[in-house]
């Protein structure tokens, strides 16, 4: 039975139809991207962005506002005249380190985040890898709201300040909720042996 | 065990100096600091010391030192995510040993010396808050010579040079190489 081939018209309505999917597909890709940080990053100055962001430190600068939708795994480090506000649908695994004078959350009506407050966010931000705990750290008996002024860059971690040298981090079974031993050592005088 | 015999060498150097005024040994303590070749580091010592035998032309010598220096450290974390963080630290390096010295006199207030021990060198492993992490023992060796000259009845002042033999040491999963040394080292003493 010879098949009758289709109309012009069905198929200029077929191809339509497909890119209508595939442009909706990546328009949609594309926002969804747009909203979701999972990379570290510097809030611009001056503009108020929407986002849900994951497993990413992120500074604040004064004159910047970040409103967050969720996050999850995340370090942010606002400066005095900064605003990290929102977190509509959560926070999970969250730490702020906050100037005196930035905007912050109310840690009391929120749970899933810790606020500690740093003399220089900026200081902290450059030194959070040999500082700070990793977001997804917790120190013990946090239950998820902690409030902690911290000496220098170091973090308070409810009874102990790293700056100022003594406290849980160096001295007992609480090793800083980093792992309990480090996994290797460098040394700037000796080489290692291969 | 290595613990023990350090305290053990310890005591037993501390108990032998503190009794060598009253056993007819002369004693003295010696302070001083000096720079090693390899690494290229700067480290201090004491040396708490008797005479056994003194004549006009020698002397036989015993000391005990202990001689540290210290290296800067990076200690690698992995944290539960997975991130990877570094933090400051400090290797410590001490060094107790038991020499034997021969003291040449030159003149009434020059002499020169050589001699050699032998001992334990204790490296520790500390974090940026002298938290200890981990630590390793040695053993080391050294030989010496010098120039020593009396400043008065009670003290001395000395120039001298040493060889160091020392054992590649482990920390963490680590093995570090060492190389044997020379080092040069300058010290002020007080007799008693």
């Amino acid at each position: 039975m010879n098949k009758r081939p289709d109309p012009p018209v069905t198929i200029s309505v077929r191809v339509s139809r497909f890119l209508f999917f595939v442009g909706a597909a990546v328009v949609l890709a594309s926002c969804s991207g747009s909203r979701t940080v999972d990379a570290d990053f510097t809030a611009p100055p001056g503009r108020a962005l929407n986002k849900t962001v994951m497993g990413s430190d992120v500074f604040i600068a004064k004159g910047s506002t970040l409103e967050v939708l969720y996050s999850s795994s995340n370090r942010y480090f606002v400066e005095a005249g900064g605003a990290l506000v929102g977190f509509k649908k959560g926070a999970n695994r969250t730490k702020i380190y906050a100037e005196k004078g930035a905007l912050v959350p109310n840690a009391g009506s929120q749970s899933g985040f810790a606020i500690y407050t740093v003399k220089d966010a900026s200081k902290s931000y450059r030194d959070r890898y040999k500082e700070l705990l990793p977001a997804d750290v917790q120190p013990p008996n946090a239950n998820g709201r902690v409030i902690a002024p911290v000496v220098g860059v170091g973090v308070g971690v409810n009874r102990g300040f790293f700056g100022s040298g003594w406290g849980l981090w160096g001295r007992g079974g609480f090793r800083g909720g980093r792992s309990a031993r480090p996994t290797s050592v460098r040394s700037s005088s000796y080489k290692r042996k291969n | 065990m290595k613990k023990t015999l350090i305290t053990i060498l310890g005591i037993v150097g501390l108990a032998s100096t503190a009794q060598a005024d009253f056993m007819g040994v002369n004693g003295s303590i010696m302070l001083g600091g000096g720079y090693m070749e390899d690494p290229g580091e700067g480290y201090g010592f004491l040396q708490l010391r008797g005479t056994v035998y003194e004549d006009d032309a020698f002397a036989h010598n015993f000391f005990i030192e202990f001689l540290g220096h210290s290296d800067d450290a990076e200690l690698e974390f992995v944290g539960r995510g997975g991130r990877t963080f570094f933090e400051d630290g400090d290797i410590n390096f001490a060094n107790f040993t038991l020499n034997y010295e021969l003291e040449a006199k030159l003149s009434s207030s020059i002499s020169f010396y050589a001699g050699a021990g032998a001992g334990i060198e204790h490296i520790s492993l500390d974090d940026r808050f002298d938290f200890s992490i981990d630590s390793d023992t040695n053993v080391v060796g050294q030989a010496f010579v010098g120039l020593r000259a009396k400043l008065g009845n009670s003290f001395v002042a000395q120039i001298g040079v040493r060889h160091l033999w020392r054992e590649d040491f482990s920390l963490l999963d680590d093995q570090f190489l060492t190389e044997d040394t020379t080092a040069y080292d300058l010290s002020i003493g007080f007799r008693f």
